[in-house]
């Protein structure tokens, strides 16, 4: 049972906000918008999908919810307080309420500690403890993860990517924090790996009550793992609903052009139904167009789309919304 | 089912997850996943047990060279500290009556031009040679690891000094400089070695920013700061111990170019001064005298080459055999 | 009719720290003109070695075939050619195009330079003519300003436009054969998408033979025509697409097909294969996949032979007769 609702208040809410990079490309500076006004909310135990191409913005994103890009403009509150302008202790102090898993296992654990130790910093970090008693607690969490309390001793290069992505939720899931942000965790993994890792992320969140924040570019894995699921193009949310919903009947052409394209595991339907794929890809972030972000690949595209850009809309719920202008006529 | 209330459509889908799964693949939300029941670590990964330390000693040890030098390096070294045991004669004691002999059961190596037992000056002078070679070593990674990890942390101006300064000392003719260095602050063997470091200190300003820049793209930095690590302590736990291998390698060079160094500014008579002696003191007294015995320089240029060589076969055996498998083995 | 490439009971071994160990065992797969052949199983089952030995990319220094195995292209056998008679048909009969088009390509030369030199080196076309054929070529790949692209740097182009110039590459020389190594996995699905329509179409037109080696069963799904499951070094199951996924015959293929992650599908039907696929010098005795396997029995510690179960359908299952394994339907 789900105590969650409309009526709480978000455990994270993103208002407005925009991540700008100076970047220089062919000897040129110039400004890369990689999130322009976003906004986005993460309910407690609830599992968030942020899907969308490469170049889309979505690491970014998540990147400057954890405090490791900063925003350019907006705000972002945990629990009703305001996190993107901390610094140093303070910012410090607010990484146990919020965690990361990253999406290389293989680079995401320092080769020269035992993985032990890596599960271990955090707790010292934040809880102080040490000895026996932060050694109990590595313990706990390797059984908790499904991984041998002995192999805490090892070094990473002992372990495979699965095992990897695993000691890597253990640290994050040590200092018990409220949201865990998942950047393309199981990407790297083989199927079955995959599996067994988002099982894993499943029973965590029902033990333990954590929302995850799941950033991903596989939107079989998001039927899967997610509640909602928010699609972003080009630095911008275009629709964010719940999973049935957005999954199955998609009403932003951009989600419903990368639901298209998602190979079917069924030769015969595949013979059936031959894919329209959109053409192109996304345009460059440095140059954004004017009006919808998406209609020089829209297939429905029509003159308003390129003037004037969308405004938020409810599909049948106010849970579920669009940025779109011709989502009733689709 | 309620279409409008995705919390409620949500929690049905995700919380009704029966436990009795009639399929034979179904791990999914079962139980908690047992150890046994998935990946535990298996024969594949049981060989490589150990530290990357343990396992880069292991490589290292079967390089023959490598480990051939190491031998006769620490036996240089032990014969140096034992020298006062070893040497037959007193080094500086000079015997006008017997200069220039060839080598004999009293003379192992000869005497030099005013009567000094070449093999007991020999051993003393390795004390020397290679107390100085760690000492321009020490300057030089003193100077260079804290430039280079503020180099490569803190980027943008200070990193664009650092480099500037790095650069300019590396574009001037080393010997030359160390030359000058020594004209500054007077002749000496330590002062030699100071320049000599100063002088080498740029390589390690170079290497030790590149190696942190290219540790800084690691996902483990990040993951230590969102674990709420300090900047002192992400520095000193996950920067230091991975940039050490690259710096190992590059200091069994530089020991063996310091020593080389030492040599040379030891024969222009600017480095160790008399009556003490190092190698390349020796080398070009014997060098004066070549005439009335040809045997002389032979004993010191062979510690020279032999010394430097040990250092640099090391240094590539280091360089095989550090983290040829850091990731993925 | 004769196959477009045969590949016959090919055991690749590799040298490696523990000495010669077998990579692949008797993988044997051939795929008709204008056909598309896929080869699935997750990472570590020797899906890359084998086609990779197929092409002659293999170190001579550190990998040897077994005898007794074959490669005939169009009837030719390849197998025991010198490196440089193997180069002639490299990218002149048969091309490969690899996951990460950035590392294939060379970041030194023009997309046109690169695409042109096959044609001038395999057809001895001018300059001039190659540069034409070229713009065709890229043309037909569907990259929208030819003219200007072949004038560019890899690095210049987007992941999807490179892997199309890969593929402009590959098919310069109108091979017979075309491998694609996970030509689809670094690419966004909309991309995929594209591409895989591209590969389709190339089959199409030019009536080349496909080998498509992925880990994606959905990818197999929408382009193949045949399947080869493999699984720790060895072909498990061979198909066609339909019969493979309807009634699969090899435990291996149905774990697959259960841990396929489909939108819209039950959730709680989601499967995991338990384990990982073992390191080629930890290959169990007797079944391969025995450890792993739900319906392992007595009879499982004897290694099982690849036998015809129906009509174009092989399998290396000790149980095959007794098992009834689902199928996605």
């Amino acid at each position: 049972m789900k105590t969650s609702g409309p009526d709480l208040a978000p455990l994270l809410r993103v208002e407005g906000a925009q991540v700008h990079f100076r970047t220089t490309r062919f000897g040129r500076r110039r400004t890369v918008q990689a999130v322009r006004g976003v906004n986005l909310e993460i309910v407690s135990q609830e599992t968030v999908a942020l899907v969308g191409e490469s170049g889309s913005g979505k690491t970014t994103l998540a990147r400057a919810i954890m405090g490791l890009d900063p925003l350019h403009a907006g705000s972002i509150m945990l629990d009703q307080h305001r996190i993107d302008n901390l610094k140093g202790a303070a910012l410090r102090s607010l990484r146990s309420k919020l965690q990361m898993v990253f999406q290389d296992p293989y680079s995401s654990l320092n080769p020269s500690l035992s993985v032990g130790a890596s599960v271990a910093e955090p707790i010292r970090n934040f809880f102080g403890y040490s000895g026996k008693k932060l050694d109990g607690a590595v313990e706990e969490l390797f059984e908790r993860v499904g991984l041998l309390a002995e192999h805490r001793h090892r070094y990473p290069h002992e372990f495979s990517g699965g095992q990897r992505q695993r000691i890597a939720i253990a640290r994050a899931l040590a200092v018990q924090p409220q949201l865990v942000i998942c950047d393309e965790a199981v990407s790297a993994l083989d199927v079955s790996t995959q599996n067994q890792i988002l099982s894993l992320l499943g029973d965590l969140q029902r033990d333990l009550g954590v929302a995850f924040l799941f950033v991903t570019h596989d939107l079989s894995v998001v039927w899967h793992i997610a509640h909602k699921v928010a699609v972003m193009y080009l630095g911008e949310l275009v629709e964010f609903g719940p999973v049935d919903d957005v999954l199955l009947n998609p009403s932003h052409p951009y989600t419903q052009s990368l639901i298209a394209a998602v190979p079917v595991p069924d030769p015969q339907l595949a013979r059936q139904q031959h894919r329209a794929t959109i053409a192109g890809e996304v345009p460059d972030p440095a140059n954004p167009p004017s009006g919808c972000s998406f209609a020089s690949r829209c297939p429905h595209s029509i003159s308003r789309c390129s003037q004037e850009s969308p405004d938020w809309d409810f599909v049948q719920t106010p849970n579920w919304r669009v940025r779109c202008h011709l989502h009733n006529e689709l | 089912m309620n279409q409008h209330d995705p919390t409620a459509t949500t929690s049905d889908t995700q919380g009704q997850k029966p436990a009795t799964t009639p399929q034979k693949w179904a791990v999914w939300s079962a139980q908690p996943t047992s150890p046994a029941a998935t990946e535990t670590t298996n024969q594949t990964t049981a060989h490589y047990a150990g530290s990357a330390v343990r396992q880069t000693l292991r490589r290292f040890m079967r390089m023959r060279a490598s480990v051939v030098c190491c031998v006769l390096l620490l036996l240089l070294t032990t014969v140096s500290v034992a020298a006062p045991l070893l040497a037959t004669h007193d080094p500086d004691a000079t015997d006008l009556s017997s200069s220039l002999v060839s080598p004999s059961g009293d003379h192992w190596l000869g005497t030099d031009q005013i009567g000094r037992d070449t093999y007991s000056r020999l051993i003393y002078a390795g004390r020397v040679s290679l107390l100085a070679a760690v000492e321009a070593l020490v300057v030089s990674v003193g100077i260079g690891l804290p430039l280079g990890l503020v180099a490569g942390f803190a980027r943008g101006k200070t990193d664009a000094i650092i480099s500037a300064v790095t650069d300019a000392v590396m574009a001037m003719p080393g010997l030359l400089l160390a030359i000058a260095i020594i004209g500054a602050i007077g002749p000496g063997l330590t002062n030699a070695m100071i320049a000599v470091g100063v002088l080498l200190s740029p390589r390690f300003v170079r290497l030790v920013r590149a190696s942190v820049i290219s540790v800084r793209e690691n996902a483990y930095i990040e993951a230590a700061i969102t674990s709420g690590t300090s900047p002192v302590r992400i520095m000193g736990r996950h920067v230091i111990p991975n940039i050490l291998p690259p710096l190992l390698v590059q200091a069994a060079f530089t020991t063996g170019f310091a020593m080389l160094a030492e040599a040379s500014l030891s024969f222009l008579g600017l480095g160790v001064q008399p009556p003490q002696a190092s190698w390349g003191s020796m080398l070009n007294s014997a060098y004066q005298t070549i005439n009335q015995s040809s045997f002389q320089p032979i004993p010191p240029g062979i510690a020279i080459a032999v010394a430097v060589l040990a250092f640099n076969v090391i240094g590539d055996g280091l360089r095989a055999s550090i983290g040829r498998e850091e990731y993925r083995s | 009719m004769n196959a477009a490439l045969e590949v016959a009971n090919l055991s690749v071994s590799f040298l490696t720290d523990k000495g010669w160990v077998q990579a692949t065992q008797d993988v044997s797969f051939s795929v008709d003109a204008g056909k598309i052949l896929g080869i699935v199983g997750e990472s570590g089952s020797g899906k890359t070695v084998s086609c990779l030995a197929a092409m002659g990319l293999l170190e001579r220094e550190s990998s040897r075939l077994a005898a007794g195995g074959s490669i005939r292209l169009g009837g030719h056998e390849l197998l025991g050619l010198s490196s440089r008679e193997f180069q002639k048909v490299r990218g002149d009969q048969i091309a490969m195009i690899f996951q990460e088009p950035m590392t294939s390509l060379n970041p030194a030369f023009t997309i046109g330079n690169q695409v042109a030199e096959g044609l001038r080196r395999h057809r001895g076309l001018t300059r001039k003519k190659a540069q034409q054929r070229t713009i065709e070529l890229l043309e037909m790949v569907g990259i929208s300003d030819p003219k200007a692209t072949v004038y560019y740097y890899p690095h210049a182009l987007s992941g999807g436009m490179r892997q199309r110039a890969m593929i402009a590459m590959a098919l310069a020389c109108e091979p017979q054969v075309l491998v694609a190594d996970e030509p689809t996995t670094a690419l966004d699905v909309t991309v995929q998408a594209q591409i895989l329509d591209l590969i389709r179409s190339m089959r199409d037109e030019l009536g080349i033979a496909v080998v498509l080696i992925t880990h994606d069963l959905g990818v197999i799904a929408e382009m193949c025509d045949e399947v080869a499951v493999m699984y720790a070094g060895q072909v498990v199951e061979q198909a066609s697409v339909d019969e493979l996924f309807e009634h699969p015959s090899h435990p291996y293929t149905e774990g697959l097909l259960a841990s396929m992650p489909r939108l819209g599908s039950n959730r709680q039907a989601l499967g995991v294969v338990p384990g990982r696929v073992p390191a080629p010098w930890a290959f169990p005795e007797g079944c391969r996949f025995a450890p792993r396997c739900p319906y392992r029995g007595e009879i499982c510690s004897n290694p099982p032979e690849l036998q015809p179960i129906a009509d174009g359908h092989t399998s290396a299952c000790n149980r095959v007769a007794e098992l009834h394994l689902e199928g996605i339907r």
